[in-house]
């Protein structure tokens, strides 16, 4: 549509009638917008919707209204925006305008805003995204990926050994078509490692390759390959791709970066699911809509853990901004990792690139839209996953706890109740008057001047004695106590206080009592007072432990009489307070022991661990699903039409089929409903994106390279039609990933040798047509797992929390809370698989991420493969390398016996997988001799041997 | 710069060199000869490596130097980072207003952690202005040794930012954006520009002895970049980067004989695959490595420096010795060629950097004391070593503060991110200007209203990169530092 001006005109109802108003308009006002306002509002370029061209395009207005209100001028939206008032409604928005020009707009609006006809701004051009949005849509229609999934026929090639398998013959195909002679088969020595690496991320051993080489019978590859599929850590390595598509991490990145709890368990699930071949259907269906499925098992609860990936600010400036963020995250990740969609471009307006509608956007987003957010302090992602009969257990078990701690608790009081009677101080009526409390929340180290604070709230102690139960919470928090103390008589008192953290008594006009440091304090002070109401004031900080104020006083007549009471009014005096100050003497024979253990019963019942089962979990507000709107411009405070969930319109999809939450539904049922769409086999997409990435997995680069994007900005599939066949087969096979990965590695294509073919590697230097295999670098994992495979320090257990391997204090102190954040791992625990390494979002294990570790905060759909000098550095001179070459050495020693050429034949065989050459082995004892002679201790020689052999080229890279 | 490079363009072969025995005669020079590195040429090294995240493979030499879409001005920009948010009406935006009405509550809107208020008791300014040099620009006494410089400096006075909270505000300065996962601008002008010394990082980050900022790494990440554009961190003393020695009891001689003999065995094994410049670039990375352990602690030695210039910087006195040994430390970098140095004043939380909350006096005092001489220091010594045109300085921090009390008592004000101030000097910008205005509290920005995008727009623009052109295609769009929309550098402060 064009904007025309003549479609303007006759809307025009401004009073013309006086001509002083033209030249008034003429003369004053249209300088002003065309200096200020035309740039982003004029006919090019229209900002928010809004063109100043006419009187009719400010009456229509833009995506916050109309800009002149036609009935009430004065409260036109315009000159709120140039009135400045409000920070978030100014215009223009580099810096307000002068006072007289405000005047003349103001003056003009109040008028009517008369406009004279032949004064209004010239428009020809179209609107630009008006014509691309349907050049976009057009092109839409036709593109190849949006269309429905049909298997194709497959071709007939010359050769009959490319014949066998589809595979083959596709890439085949294509091959001649070019002229190109595929590269011969592999040895069998690079297949194996090739196998190995590509489908559980280590190498085989020595004796695994030589079973291979020397195998005569015609079925020993499909042997490997059913073999590698079986082991558990088939899991470990495909698992991690898909963590690296979802964005895994086990912290929420923001600000101080806490841990989000028992995230690890989702990790261990993606394992599992590939190791029992779970169909990929399945597979999606539990991760987004685990809770809402009709079995929902402890498995698919902890599945939903995929919803609780993403970054997640604990402490946002706009919280609502914060919560679309949230969402945003993870519907623009399952686009583009299930759906291969770049939808998050559409948040703000229609797409400017693919047919995705900014309504589609909203639509798609909407069945996310009730997921309750983590809060701050208390992530509320935590679910239990205990089945029904093991939840009444465990509550069972946790009600008896209960019991057992409160009759020890009543035996203790009632204990304390005989004592107590026995010491005439205990009144009950505290010595303080008009005690007054301030309570703060906040993080010291050390007493704060709480003056220069805001308490967060404060008010009179009922009972007037000091107690820390005034706090609204026990960790991280301050209060001060400020009344009278009543003096019964002249004389020198004293004042006992007993604290955890800091502490500072005033009594009259001095400070008495000073511990102003973090940690348990005990003091005493003493002073001279006058009989009657003395001032007096403490204040107090806990930072992490259990808060503990305790202060009594004594005088001539008295002894100990408590000022503080912690627990209710009416037991007003603390009893540890009274016996540590008394001693024994309050005690009859055999009490104190008595006393003691029923102190030590306590704790013990209380620490007494309830086995639970907690999981990572998705959770709603409720079942009743929110109105979702496009939200004009991405702004979440302003909201536009009405959208319901409905799926991307370009893939002519259903309708969803939205079903009504059943009253005692925990949630809306709005996930299962995409769930359902994107899993199922009409799906365009799904089976297209997933096959590709199996297929970008085993060689290096997907068929389609831009593996998050299928859409018209994507890179073209090589193989189209190759890639239709996959998925067909992928749907075919149930979604099962295992028969998939073995028809793919049967192929010649796979078996091809990646050495070189002069003329192919001029005429397609990128391997377009697949006429070789393409070598690759180890994965960050591979490297550091293999590292850990050869000496011999490589730990194959599975599962559970994350470990924390020793980081450089280098790396420690980058972090604004350095010693808080890394829990470093028993040595013994450090030899795991890289998957189980913590993933801190704001600290990364450095031999990781030189070696293009995956980007946490956003879907990675392709690591890069840098070659740095750090990598270098790392590899030759850090601790990790150097600790392992040693052990690298210890195991030679032991399996390899003295013999340096023994040793040597060992090392390079494990690291290479092949067995090394004479000259190889020349080469190793060269190095060696060359160290002795130079000085170096013999026990050292063999380190630097295995050093080397830690940093080849041959150990780093798989042809 | 063109992100969708065309897989179709021919990779480097190596040399046209593939029989393997003409290729071994060639590598028999051994490790620390020359003749691989030469023979590889930056190229050889750096090219076509890397493969870029939307899967379109390859990639132009990341790191060998560019040239920029336009004639950059400065070749370095040095960034000194005051965390915390340093208070603007303390420091250069003088409000006589505050001081009369300290004391007084009135009606002004602000916006901090503490959430929105609409009425404040003022805080008058405990330190007193000057006006000074021929600019008669405005400094407080905080900054008595900057203020001999103000001629040298554009003052933005109208800054604004995203969020008033630490951490998304610190990610706003650094990367553009209030989310993390996006590239910094270090990452961003490494990516445009590359660095034009092999040996040292293009890319360095110096950070306070108390820690780093929050979120740590993430204010100097590459986000969704290769790992070639990430930072480093230097060290001012000891060791400046990881790794830089051999480990342990190993000697020199020990590690050459390792490295000598580990090129034989890569040598031999790229015989067979010389059509893979990867495994060559793995070759002479070693030789890069080996060259940065001597390279690297000689960038940072700056006890080799003459007494006058160390005093310069302040590091003949204890407070001012640590940021004074950064800042010579940048400006060798600089001579070095690196590309962007990020400097850190304050560090963990609370008081340990700029976060004024409780006494604004005691905190601004220790922060700027540290730091006033050896910034005039580095500003001086750029410009007598004509260095100065052709290195950015910038200053400031991720927000400002408002002019009015957090607390019933005291002194400490919140965060502001609707108006506060940075400074830029140097790199053909024109000192002695001032750009924009906040009201008459200091309370937020009214005229010439700048925000964080402008700042960056214009250090594009300065280092020779064109902000709305510099993009990097990633999740489906073109991405650039100065968001979607673009921004136009701050036209009045450029020479």
């Amino acid at each position: 549509m064009s904007i025309l001006l003549a479609a303007s005109v006759t809307l025009c109802g401004g009073s013309l009638a006086h001509a002083q108003d033209e030249a008034f308009f003429t003369s004053k006002v249209r300088p002003i917008l065309e200096a200020n306002c035309y740039e982003c509002h004029g006919a090019e370029k229209i900002k928010g919707g809004l063109t100043i061209i006419s009187r009719a395009a400010l009456v229509e207005g833009g995506e916050q209204g109309p800009a002149i209100d036609v009935d009430h001028p004065g409260e036109s939206l315009l000159l709120e925006m140039i009135s400045y008032k409000d920070y978030n409604h100014q215009m223009p928005p580099d810096g307000k305008l002068g006072v007289e020009t405000v005047a003349t707009l103001t003056k003009w609006i109040e008028a009517g805003a008369p406009w004279p006809e032949d004064a209004e701004f010239e428009v020809t051009a179209e609107r630009e995204s008006d014509s691309s949005q349907g050049r976009i849509w057009e092109q839409g229609k036709s593109h190849w990926a949006y269309q429905p999934l049909k298997r194709p026929d497959v071709p007939k090639v010359d050769d009959a050994v490319w014949n066998a398998n589809p595979i083959d013959a596709f890439v085949r195909d294509g091959l001649d078509a070019r002229g190109f002679t595929p590269a011969d088969e592999a040895e069998r020595g690079a297949l194996i490692r090739r196998a190995y690496y590509d489908l559980i991320g280590l190498p085989p051993t020595p004796t695994e390759v030589r079973a291979f080489v020397n195998a005569k019978s015609d079925d020993a590859w499909e042997a490997v390959i059913d073999y590698l599929l079986a082991s558990p850590q088939y899991g470990e390595k495909w698992g991690r791709h898909w963590l690296d598509a979802v964005r895994y991490a086990d912290s929420n990145g923001y600000e101080r970066d806490t841990d989000k709890p028992y995230m690890w368990r989702y990790r261990d699930y993606v394992i599992d699911s590939f190791n029992t071949d779970k169909p990929y259907s399945q597979f999606i269906r539990e991760q987004i809509a685990g809770d809402e499925l009709d079995d929902v098992t402890a498995e698919t609860i902890v599945a939903t853990g995929y919803n609780r990936l993403s970054i997640w600010n604990d402490e946002p400036d706009d919280p609502l901004l914060a919560r679309y963020d949230y969402l945003d995250d993870i519907a623009n990740t399952s686009a583009q990792v299930m759906l291969g969609m770049t939808m998050g471009c559409a948040r703000c307006h229609d797409h400017k690139i693919d047919p995705i509608l900014q309504s589609d956007y909203y639509s798609f987003v909407s069945f996310f839209d009730n997921i309750e957010l983590p809060k701050r302090g208390d992530q509320k992602i935590t679910r239990s996953i205990l089945t029904p009969f093991e939840q009444q257990v465990y509550e069972e078990r946790v009600r008896e706890k209960d019991q057992r701690v409160n009759a020890l608790v009543r035996d203790k009081a009632a204990f304390e109740k005989r004592v107590r009677k026995r010491m005439p101080e205990a009144s009950g009526v505290s010595d303080l008057v008009e005690l007054e409390y301030r309570f703060y929340r906040d993080t010291w180290k050390e007493l704060p001047d709480f003056d220069m604070l805001r308490p967060e709230n404060a008010g009179n102690v009922a009972n007037n004695y000091i107690t820390t139960s005034v706090a609204t919470r026990d960790k991280a928090m301050g209060i001060v106590f400020e009344g009278k103390l009543n003096v019964p008589a002249d004389g020198e008192y004293t004042f006992h206080v007993r604290s955890r953290d800091g502490v500072r008594l005033r009594v009259g006009d001095g400070v008495i009592i000073d511990q102003p440091k973090l940690g348990d304090s005990k003091a005493e002070g003493k002073l001279a007072l006058k009989t009657g109401l003395v001032p007096f004031r403490i204040d107090y900080f806990n930072r992490a432990g259990k808060p503990e104020l305790n202060v009594v006083w004594s005088g001539a007549d008295f002894k100990m009489r408590p000022l503080s009471a912690d627990g209710s009014a009416a037991d007003a005096v603390d009893f540890d307070t009274l016996i540590a100050n008394l001693g024994d003497e309050v005690f009859e024979p055999g009490e104190r022991d008595e006393y003691n253990t029923l102190k030590s019963d306590i704790d013990k019942a209380k620490k007494e661990p309830v086995p639970g089962k907690w999981a990572a979990a998705v959770a709603e507000r409720g079942n009743e699903p929110p109105q979702a709107h496009v939200l004009i411009r991405g702004n979440p405070h302003v909201e536009g039409d009405e959208v319901a969930p409905a799926f991307p319109s370009v893939l002519n999809p259903p309708a969803p089929a939205v079903v009504a939450p059943t009253e005692d539904s925990r949630t809306t049922g709005r996930r299962r409903v995409l769930a359902d769409w994107i899993a199922s086999d009409d799906n365009p997409m799904t089976a297209r994106v997933m096959a590709n990435r199996v297929w970008q997995h085993h060689f290096g680069r997907g068929i389609v390279r831009s593996s998050n994007d299928f859409g018209l900005q994507g890179v073209k599939p090589t193989h189209p039609e190759l890639l239709n066949w996959l998925a067909a087969e992928l749907v075919a096979v149930d979604w099962r990933l295992k028969p998939l990965h073995k028809k793919i590695m049967i192929s010649r294509t796979y078996r091809m040798a990646s050495t070189v073919n002069e003329e192919a590697l001029a005429k397609d230097p990128t391997n377009e047509s697949f006429w070789r295999f393409n070598m690759r670098r180890l994965t960050a994992e591979e490297v550091r797992d293999s590292v850990l495979n050869v000496s011999g320090d490589l730990d194959l257990a599975m599962g559970g929390p994350g470990i924390y391997p020793t980081l450089p204090e280098a790396v420690l102190s980058t972090s604004s809370m350095a010693h808080a954040i890394w829990f470093e791992s028993p040595k013994e625990k450090q030899g795991r698989r890289s998957i189980y390494v913590h993933v801190k979002r704001s600290m990364l294990v450095p031999t990781l991420t030189d070696f293009d570790f995956a980007d946490t905060d956003s879907s990675c759909p392709v690591r890069f493969s840098t070659v740095q000098p750090t990598q270098a550095l790392n590899t030759l001179n850090s601790r990790f390398f150097n600790e392992q070459a040693s052990r690298f050495a210890e195991r030679l020693r032991l399996e390899a016996g003295s013999d340096r050429a023994d040793q040597a034949r060992l090392a390079l065989n494990l690291a290479t997988s092949r067995k090394p050459t004479f000259k190889e082995i020349r080469q190793s004892l060269a190095l060696m001799d060359e160290l002795e002679a130079g000085g170096t201790p013999k026990n050292r020689v063999l380190d630097r041997f295995t050093l080397l052999v830690l940093n080849l080229n041959e150990m780093m890279y798989l042809d | 710069m063109s992100k969708r490079t065309d897989p179709n363009r021919p990779q480097n072969t190596f040399c046209g060199r593939t029989r393997r025995r003409e290729f071994l005669t060639t590598m028999g020079g051994g490790f620390t000869s020359l003749a691989l590195t030469g023979m590889l040429g930056l190229d050889g090294f750096l090219g076509s490596q890397t493969v870029a995240a939307d899967g379109v493979s390859p990639f132009q030499s990341p790191l060998s130097p560019k040239s920029g879409h336009l004639p950059g001005k400065a070749k370095s920009c040095i960034f000194l980072f005051m965390y915390g948010g340093p208070s603007h009406i303390d420091t250069f935006d003088y409000k006589p207003e505050i001081n009369r009405l300290d004391g007084k509550t009135v009606e002004v809107k602000t916006h901090g952690r503490g959430g929105h208020r609409n009425e404040g008791r003022i805080v008058g300014s405990p330190w007193s202005f000057k006006q000074h040099g021929e600019s008669g620009a405005w400094v407080s006494d905080l900054f008595p040794n900057v203020a001999t410089c103000v001629d040298d400096i554009a003052f933005l006075k109208s800054m604004t930012a995203d969020s008033p909270v630490h951490g998304s505000a610190m990610l706003m300065m650094n990367s553009g954006r209030i989310l993390s996962g996006n590239p910094s601008l270090g990452s961003w002008l490494n990516y445009g520009l590359g660095t034009s010394n092999q040996d040292l990082p293009g890319y360095v980050v110096m950070l306070d002895k108390t820690g780093g900022p929050i979120s740590g790494a993430k204010n100097w990440s590459c986000g969704y970049m290769p790992a070639h554009y990430q930072a480093t961190v230097f060290r001012p003393k000891g060791d400046p980067i990881m790794n830089l020695k051999p480990y342990g009891d190993m000697t020199d001689a020990e590690q050459r004989s390792v490295l000598e003999h580990l090129n034989h065995f890569n040598g031999e094994h790229l015989a067979d695959r010389v059509d893979n410049t990867e495994l060559a670039a793995r070759i002479s990375s070693y030789e890069l490595a080996y060259r940065m352990q001597t390279t690297a602690p000689e960038a940072v030695d700056v006890d080799t420096e003459p007494e006058h210039v160390k005093n310069l910087y302040g590091l003949d006195q204890e407070r001012t010795e640590d940021f004074g040994r950064k800042c010579l430390l940048a400006r060798r970098l600089v001579e070095r060629g690196v590309r962007f140095i990020q400097i850190y004043s304050g560090g963990a939380h609370n008081d340990d950097n700029w976060d004024a909350h409780g006494d604004l006096k005691k905190n601004h005092d220790y922060h700027a004391g540290n730091t006033d001489k050896p910034i005039a220091g580095l500003l001086k010594d750029l410009k007598q070593r004509g260095l100065l045109d052709e290195t950015l300085v910038v200053w400031g921090g991720e927000f400002g503060r408002q002019p009015t009390a957090e607390y019933a008592k005291g002194t400490g004000r919140d965060h502001n991110s609707m108006g506060f101030t940075m400074w830029m000097a140097g790199g053909g910008l024109k000192g002695g200007e001032t750009v924009g205005e906040t009201d008459e509290l200091g309370s937020q920005a009214v005229i010439d209203r700048l925000h964080v995008k402008h700042l960056h727009a214009t250090i594009l623009q300065q280092m020779g990169l064109d902000p709305n052109g510099l993009t990097y295609f990633y999740n489906g769009l073109d991405q650039k530092l100065v968001g979607v929309e673009g921004a136009e550098p701050i036209h009045q402060i450029i020479a």
